[in-house]
């Protein structure tokens, strides 16, 4: 699962700490959705979009959609 | 950020230490007197402090992230059957080796001792690999 939440989250100037927090999870946890390594769940994704304003699948897509 | 007291790891460490002070002491009574606890008791008891545990376990799980649960449940599963597999080849090893070999091992050992040993090691291997698993699960997502 590839996302873009690294670029969203250095646009506001937010560590991942800082997101973490905002979203009630581990900073490890921000790490391994950053470098694709861990897809969230929808209820996650969900609460990404919201923070974010944005639609889920502005911020998450499939390996497959970017090839 | 996340004090020391509201982390749960620090609570299920604190929780392990206080299983520790409570069973080393359970069992040191018992050891020295024998009688004093009578078997069925000492069963009912041991059964009653692990489903306590497992209670006590519940409000740490609520308060995880699911990216730690998935590292537990990746755990629970490969290094829970990864340690019954070691646990299994040890079984069929200690079928094949000599009593006195493995009596070597722990000189006072009784058979109602030998098979409690069996059963902890069982578990301590299954908790050892399960270790091993959540650790192997986290690098992986570094």
């Amino acid at each position: 699962m590839k996302s873009k939440l690294r670029v969203l989250r250095a646009e506001r100037g937010w560590s991942q700490a800082d997101l973490a927090e905002r979203l009630a999870v581990s900073r490890q946890a921000i790490n391994a959705i950053e470098t694709g390594k861990y897809t969230p769940s929808l209820q996650l994704a969900f609460k990404v979009a919201r923070l974010f304003a944005l639609p889920i699948e502005t911020i998450f897509s499939d390996e497959d959609e970017i090839r | 950020m996340t004090s020391r007291a509201a982390n749960p790891a620090w609570l299920f460490a604190g929780l392990l230490a206080v299983s520790a002070v409570i069973g080393s002491t359970v069992g040191g009574l018992e050891r020295q007197h024998p009688a004093l606890i009578p078997p069925a008791a000492a069963a009912v008891g041991a059964t009653a402090a692990c489903l306590l545990a497992c209670a006590a376990v519940i409000p740490l799980w609520r308060r995880m992230d699911e990216v730690a649960r998935a590292a537990h449940q990746s755990a629970w599963y490969w290094g829970g059957s990864a340690g019954s597999a070691v646990a299994g080849g040890l079984a069929v090893y200690a079928t094949r080796e000599t009593p006195a070999h493995l009596a070597a091992l722990i000189p006072t050992m009784t058979v109602n001792g030998a098979f409690a040993a069996g059963v902890v090691a069982c578990l301590l291997i299954q908790v050892a690999v399960y270790g091993v698993g959540w650790t192997v699960w986290w690098l992986s997502k570094r």
